[in-house]
């Protein structure tokens, strides 16, 4: 992934919007939190030219990882063509000349997405970079920073595991629904960005390296392939994924290619009734359409 | 032979910078712990004493003698500026360590695992904000124990031990009266079987009845658990029923230790003397 | 199909811009484009916030972020901001001496004079905040009179260049404690170096320096209003312009490049022990400082420098004193990019949240 275009001076925007010292130290902090797998390495998050929160830590990541020669996806929420997803697209291509951009999951080589991990398995040529809003799992415990970094260093998640158990006692239930916390390589318990529980087990020994980025608190961290995730739930209390089924008891199905095996949104059409279709555009298209199809996404995006 | 549990040698703390003549300005022949040359506090100074296996050890003195600080340091709660103090423990990772010599996380296993600690004010030993039942469940989790059925049984059964009803477990301990709240930290407390136990002034401002029932659980459970205590009061009839041995201390020095009944009944120093004439 | 609003993402992005372009011409052809000069001159109090937010001291471009941003103050900072991320540094200055300002406005409220007087300069402090109907519709050649002969009646030896600086008179006399920073100590730079906290003083003033004037003002206040106890008598506040320098990049002397217009504040406090039984009590001193004309900002700033140096010394006692608490909650860029985001996309996490109440509720449902 090679980055090392000089000044556009037709854009007066370097390559990859950054300046090079940026993109370096980002490069840098990407090293130490694969070193360090699960552990949130600060950086000096720069200023993007969208808002904090919508995914300005990712696309630093995204910035800084990729050439001219990558293949770039941009999802939210599983869809290549929500507006956000559009929009920071739309800016990567601006500032990184050269670069394609696709919807297809398996051509892409850098990946970044908000709240989803794709359906189609992710392999060792590809990174996935998401977005991520609350990079520490402890703040649901200790608002103080100085002392969250403590209790990370000594592995001391007590105090998060009393917030299962005071779950389990009031609801027998663990209430997490997204923002799962999860134990990376047995020591370090991270925040896996505001993906469904759907897409957690997708995070163990993943072929793909997983980084998160958060722009706004200033964080890089991340899940270096073949690594352990674990969900932290009780040995007795099985971590379970959302579930998909009708009052009879049966797996729903995407309304449109059918799919009994992905992360469904359920909306309400104007008539009222209730419906169901694949989250992840790419998965559905590809299904209903065969692989080809999803290209002309792409088409139309360059248009 | 008794076996020894704890090896106390030389602990000081001082509050404020110190100076060089901090130790030789204060102390019960000044009366004071405050160095007239720096303003600084000496909390606790040069304080020796052996624990073994199983007894109870009363730390008396009026409030400033530095008997709490002196529970506070051996607990991590604070840091010490001087002396060693050594844990013989058979099944501990940190035997024979000095335990002022060890770093924050080493400090914290034994906190969590080997230690327990009663406080006078319940809101320092308990989250207030977490049931009583999850308060334990703490301490368990820090252990490691990580299956919810056994986490309930084993909570309940602690609660059970330390007469809070059943019925309250999963209630905020914040809402309980000032007894309850102190059986359930000795409950918390005791959740990993600790070898060692410090408790700090845990009957002060309970209802006299409330501070009878209190004192009999301990009792109970140092019979029945062989647990190693060090009981810090100014109260002396806390010191006569419950220790064995105590010492006696004052403007951060020990100035008496004995048998519990030789000091009651034949105090040498005058400070100690003037203490048992008032309880009469 | 109602849902498909999410499909078709880039038409509604790009009709969204041409909407807005609309808007900014809305007058059509009885507008006439606002100028970047017009912004400058005209709407100064805006365009110093700009600056001063944007972290950045481009006139020019601060001009052009709210000429876009159609006047919205957290939209035209964080338009300027951005900008700053892709400039690559050349040099750094020197720390600078800010009694070399040439004032257009000091005051002191520590005393009834000071040396070099008090100049009280261009303020709305102590006019009547009537509506001047009379600009309602103000004729360009009224307008263009009041500035055209303003020189003339003016003589430039009535005031000196530059002034002594109140503080100093306060330490002469031992009421204060003289600074042990000679600027010799290299500073932290936040835009540069992530914040771990604790930080040292020098994160938290350039925190400070850009962040969203409400923000600051909101959290100083709560000190002002019992919050805290700062209780700052304001030392002196002087705005005006600093000679910027670098070093000559083949002599290393240092060469004046231009000015910066800013404003600077220094609040005492009240007094404390020192560090030992010895020694004397003395004042304590908070300060603020950031690019452009904004007092409400640097006085604010001050007495938050103060009661941070405070927490940090004795821990917080109150938000006020919490460093995290305040820098990590006034980047205005920071605060309304995450409140913005709360309008993007969350069906799929709310998806979780419906999974998780359903099942939650249907276990309760099986217990009744």
């Amino acid at each position: 992934m090679r980055n090392d275009t000089p000044y556009t001076p037709s854009t007066a925007y370097p390559f990859g919007f950054l300046d090079a010292y940026a993109k370096r130290e980002i490069r840098r902090s990407i090293l130490k939190a694969v070193a360090l797998p699960g552990y949130q390495v600060p950086y000096a998050s720069r200023e993007m030219p969208m808002g904090r929160g919508f995914g300005t830590g990712a696309l630093q990541l995204t910035l800084s990882v990729v050439g001219p020669d990558d293949t770039l996806k941009v999802i939210d929420q599983g869809s290549d063509d929500s507006v956000n997803a559009v929009n920071l697209r739309r800016f990567i291509r601006k500032t990184c000349p050269g670069i394609q951009t696709t919807t297809l999951t398996e051509a892409a080589t850098v990946l970044q997405s908000r709240h989803r991990i794709p359906e189609k398995p992710l392999t060792e040529e590809q990174i996935c970079i998401l977005q991520v809003p609350y990079p520490d799992p402890l703040v649901y415990v200790e608002p103080t920073e100085e002392k969250r970094r403590t209790m990370h260093g000594e592995a001391d998640y007590a105090r998060l595991w009393v917030k299962l158990y005071e779950d389990m006692r009031e609801f027998d239930e663990i209430t997490i629904s997204h923002r799962y916390p999860t134990r990376i390589n047995g020591h370090y318990v991270l925040d896996p960005s505001p993906i469904p529980r759907y897409d957690v087990p997708k995070l163990n020994r993943s072929r793909a390296l997983i980084l998160f980025g958060a722009g706004r608190e200033k964080k890089i961290y991340a899940v270096p392939p073949f690594t352990k995730a674990e969900p932290l739930t009780f040995e007795d209390v099985p971590f379970r994924t959302e579930t998909f089924v009708d009052a009879d008891g049966n797996r729903l199905a995407c309304r449109r290619c059918g799919a009994t095996d992905s992360f469904l949104d359920e909306f309400t059409t104007d008539t009222g009734e209730k419906v169901f279709q694949c989250s992840d555009s790419d998965y559905c298209l590809s299904r209903s359409q065969g692989p080809a199809s999803a290209i002309y996404t792409e088409a139309r995006h360059d248009a | 032979m008794m076996r020894k549990v704890l090896d106390v040698k030389g602990l000081s703390k001082v509050y404020g910078k110190g100076c060089p003549y901090c130790r030789d300005a204060t102390g019960p022949r000044f009366d004071t712990n405050i160095c007239p040359h720096c303003a600084s506090v000496v909390a606790v100074h040069d304080i020796s004493f052996t624990l073994y296996e199983g007894e109870i050890l009363g730390v008396m003195g009026e409030s400033g003698s530095g008997k709490s600080t002196v529970v506070k340091c051996l607990y991590f709660d604070e840091t010490v500026d001087g002396g060693t103090a050594h844990f013989f423990d058979n099944h501990g990772q940190y035997n024979l360590f000095d335990l002022f010599s060890l770093n924050a996380a080493q400090r914290r296993w034994l906190r969590y695992r080997r230690f327990g600690m009663v406080y006078q004010n319940p809101h320092m030993g308990l989250n207030l904000g977490i049931s009583a039942g999850g308060n334990i469940a703490e301490r368990l989790l820090m252990n490691d124990m990580l299956i919810y059925a056994d986490i309930r049984k084993r909570a309940s059964e602690l609660l059970q031990r330390t007469e809070v009803p059943e019925n309250r477990m999963d209630d905020l301990p914040g809402h309980f009266s000032g007894g309850m709240q102190q059986r359930v930290q000795i409950a918390k407390a005791l959740a990993t079987n600790p070898p060692l136990l410090f408790l700090d002034e845990v009957t002060t401002g309970l209802d006299v009845s409330v501070q009878a029932s209190i004192l009999d659980l301990i009792i109970e459970i140092q019979d029945q658990l062989k647990t190693t205590m060090i009981v810090v009061t100014h109260d002396l009839g806390v010191i006569r029923l419950l220790a064995g041995r105590t010492i006696v201390m004052k403007n951060g020095c020990i100035i008496e230790a004995g048998l519990t009944d030789q000091i009651l009944e034949d105090p040498q120093h005058a400070y100690t003397q003037r203490l048992v004439a008032s309880a009469l | 199909m109602a849902y498909v609003a999410i499909q078709g993402g880039q038409r509604a992005i790009e009709e969204a811009a041409r909407l807005s372009e609309y808007l900014r011409t809305e007058q059509g052809i009885e507008g006439r484009p606002v100028s970047l000069d017009d912004i400058k001159y005209q709407l100064r109090g805006l365009h110093s916030r700009i600056l001063s937010e944007g972290g950045l001291y481009h006139p020019d471009l601060a001009a052009l972020a709210i000429k876009q941003s159609m006047g919205d103050p957290l939209e035209a900072s964080f338009a300027l901001r951005a900008y700053r991320s892709t400039r690559p540094r050349r040099m750094e200055t020197a720390a600078h001496d800010t009694s070399r300002m040439r004032l257009v406005r000091r005051i002191s409220a520590a005393f009834k004079d000071i040396p070099g007087g008090q100049m009280l300069g261009a303020t709305p402090d102590y006019s009547l905040r009537l509506l001047r109907f009379d600009l309602m519709d103000e004729s360009p050649e009224a307008f263009q009179e009041i500035a055209g002969t303003w020189m003339e009646n003016l003589n430039a030896d009535d005031v000196p260049d530059t002034f002594p600086k109140v503080l100093d008179l306060l330490m002469e006399e031992g009421l204060l404690a003289s600074s042990d920073n000679d600027g010799s100590e290299e500073a932290f730079d936040i835009t540069r170096q992530p914040m771990i906290f604790p930080v040292p003083r020098s994160a938290a003033l350039q925190s400070m320096a850009r962040g969203e004037t409400g923000s600051l003002l909101m959290i100083a206040y709560s000190n002002m209003r019992g919050y805290g106890d700062v209780h700052p008598t304001v030392g002196e506040v002087r705005v005006g312009y600093l000679p910027v320098e670098l070093p000559h990049p083949v002599t290393g002397t240092p060469v004046e490049i231009g000015e910066v217009l800013m404003t600077e504040c220094e609040v005492v406090a009240m007094y404390e022990g020192g560090d030992d039984a010895q020694a004397q009590p003395r004042f304590t001193v908070g300060y603020g400082a950031c690019f452009g004309h904004n007092e409400v900002k640097a006085i604010a700033m001050a007495i938050l420098d103060r009661a941070l140096q405070k927490g940090m010394q004795d821990g917080a006692a109150n938000p006020s004193e919490d460093p995290e608490f305040v820098l990590l909650h006034i980047d205005g860029i920071d605060s309304m990019g995450f409140c913005t985001h709360y309008k993007m996309p969350h069906y799929v996490t709310f998806q979780s949240d419906m999974d998780r109440l359903r099942t939650t509720q249907s276990k309760k449902e099986r217990d009744l």
